[in-house]
């Protein structure tokens, strides 16, 4: 068995990792909490996305 | 006037996605199969090596960054292939998030595979402060500002964490450099030093091949090139593994006879999801189960030689084990009767004098039946003696400290000589000894004379012992080979069998039907003979043609120059 404290230690950072995500998921799916950075126009945001594929 | 924000995801028009992943809005082929081609093998090692040795702390590490990478892979696939802007934000921050982790476990893995053992605490604390930030504000506005809606290309506008994740990337990389190269220049052993630059070189080529996606992307603009970089990820997780199996008690074989096998079949099961050979699936199906069997027979028989060659080890080692006991045994064995015979001799030595001088009458007349029990007590102490020496020599031979003092010896008068002295025995035991020469040259040998003629003594004395009737021919010639001497002591005794013929020059080896003509007798003649006139560059062989049919012993020693 290493060194128990950095094993609780890194078993603590995932854990605060997987909190971090579940907040992530919290935020973004159920609240869809987010802003968007729209197009002035439909035809703004076809003829940008067009030339970038 | 902005159109509201359903209006221009709708124009948008994306393909619906099932399973997250498998969406046509992943246009480019090459996604999916540098994706699946990087993480299932690169996964597989990490598991495999985990299955293998899950004590083992860089080993751990190991498979903690492939799970990280693995993570990392899968959130951008699903980044690339969802048509929600709800799971492109939640995934996009998951890159964020669990991208520096991937090189966290990298320093890590490194850190303890060098040093070969567990990181203080302290150690790890201070290389993860760098993460702190990222977990605690990776759902924040730091993390991601906004959905991009201002191209169809769904993608997130990253805030000031993704550049810090970025940064700490770069530090991540810079101490594993720097740790191996420090170790590097201070190791003196050449195999801890080969790990230090195996690693390096392992961990190094996967964070580029990790990272090409991202610095490609900066420098040309053209993230395809970094989406082939991804490639190398399992070709250098493999380079890891073997570097582990390289300094590690692994069976590199049966891992990568498992993998192999592992990795075709996911490969092959795969294609089950491929729409444009929908057709072909009875014909994957059958590969998918012939390729299980086939796979199953060939880990299991790689399994056994293993299992078989490990046995094999154990066998060679205990047995190299046992051999060293028993040498070291027969080192005390040879010690004890060393000291035991010098303390036996010393006193034999005094009866033999005392006995002698009784029967020569230095201490008066002695009555016939008293000379009679003398007589006996004076021959019985005098082959006790001979016994000693035998095993005095047998020791000397055994602990190596035999001396030979090698000069030219006149061999027929030695030999003669030592005729003449038994011959009295012979005469008394009704036997014809005769001794004859048939010496052409000088008949001088190269041979410590006391040994030589301890050996034709033994041979001899031998010979008589074992033939109850007959004759004994002592035999010295000169014609058997260049620039060597023989002596044949032939007589018509009791024989030998094949069976004691081969071991007859072994300790305490007498001839099966010996104690029916003599109960005198070590069984260490022969050997000290044989001993002595191999140390002095000659050899010894006995024939016989069966039981009762007599024996032969030929000496062969070198002729004086």
């Amino acid at each position: 068995m290493h060194n128990r404290a950095a094993t609780l230690y890194i078993g603590a950072l995932l854990l605060f990792a997987l909190f971090s995500g579940i907040a992530c998921w919290y935020r973004y799916v159920y609240l869809s909490d987010f802003p968007y950075v729209v197009a002035e126009s439909v035809e703004a945001l076809l003829g940008t996305g067009e030339e970038e594929l | 006037m902005t159109p509201d924000i359903s209006t221009l995801i709708a124009a948008c028009e994306w393909y619906p996605s099932s399973f997250f992943v498998l969406s046509q809005n992943v246009f480019s082929p090459l996604l999916y199969y540098t994706y699946a081609g990087s993480v299932i093998p690169t996964l597989l090692i990490g598991i495999l090596l985990l299955l293998k040795a899950r004590k083992q702390l860089s080993v751990q590490y190991l498979f903690l960054m492939t799970v990280f990478f693995s993570i990392w892979i899968f959130c951008n696939l699903v980044t690339w292939a969802t048509e929600f802007p709800a799971y492109t934000m939640f995934f996009w921050s998951l890159l964020v998030l669990v991208e520096p982790f991937v090189y966290f476990f990298a320093a890590c893995f490194t850190y303890s595979f060098i040093k070969q053992g567990s990181i203080p605490w302290k150690h790890v604390v201070l290389l993860s402060l760098p993460l702190l930030p990222t977990i605690f504000f990776a759902p924040t506005s730091l993390g991601l500002t906004a959905f991009d809606l201002t191209n169809c290309d769904r993608g997130a506008n990253e805030g000031p964490l993704a550049l810090y994740g970025y940064i700490i990337e770069l530090v991540y990389v810079l101490f594993i450099i720097g740790f191996t190269a420090a170790y590097a220049l201070k190791e003196q052993n050449a195999d801890n030093w080969k790990r230090a630059v195996y690693v390096s070189i392992g961990v190094g080529a996967f964070l580029l091949s990790f990272s090409l996606g991202n610095i490609a992307e900066a420098f040309t603009e053209n993230w395809y090139i970094g989406q082939y970089g991804l490639l190398g990820a399992p070709v250098f997780t493999a380079f890891l593994a073997y570097a582990i199996v390289r300094f590690q008690a692994f069976h590199v074989r049966l891992l990568s006879t498992q993998a192999l096998v592992v990795g075709v079949g996911i490969l092959v099961f795969s294609l089950l999801f491929v729409r444009s050979i929908e057709y072909a699936r009875y014909a994957i199906i059958a590969t998918l189960i012939l390729l299980s069997l086939l796979g199953y027979f060939l880990i299991r028989s790689v399994r056994r030689e293993i299992a078989a060659r490990e046995h094999n080890e154990k066998l060679a080692k205990d047995l190299a084990k046992a051999n060293a006991r028993l040498r070291e045994l027969d080192r005390q064995k040879s010690e004890f009767v060393s000291i035991a015979s010098h303390q036996l001799r010393s006193p034999l030595t005094a009866i033999r004098g005392y006995a002698s001088m009784l029967l020569e009458g230095s201490y008066g007349k002695v009555p016939a039946k008293a000379a009679e029990v003398l007589e006996r007590i004076s021959t019985s102490s005098t082959f006790m003696a001979s016994s000693i020496e035998d095993f005095l020599n047998v020791s000397r031979i055994e602990q190596g400290r035999m001396k030979y003092e090698l000069a030219p010896v006149d061999l027929p008068k030695l030999a003669s000589d030592v005729v003449d002295e038994l011959r009295a025995a012979a005469v008394k035991q009704g036997v014809t000894l005769l001794f004859r020469s048939s010496i052409t040259g000088t008949g001088k040998a190269h041979v410590d004379p006391g040994k030589m003629r301890q050996v034709i003594y033994n041979l001899v004395d031998n010979a008589l012992k074992y033939t109850p009737t007959g004759s004994i021919d002592v035999i010295v010639t000169d014609d058997v080979g260049p620039k060597t001497l023989s002596i044949t002591v032939k007589d018509s005794g009791v024989g030998m069998s094949e069976d004691t013929l081969h071991n007859i020059f072994n300790k305490f080896v007498r001839a099966k039907n010996a104690n029916s003509v003599n109960v005198s007798g070590t069984g260490l003649g022969l050997y000290v003979a044989k001993q002595m006139i191999e140390a002095m560059q000659g050899a010894i062989i006995a024939e016989s043609a069966g039981e009762g049919k007599g024996s032969t012993f030929t000496v062969t020693v070198p002729m004086s120059a």
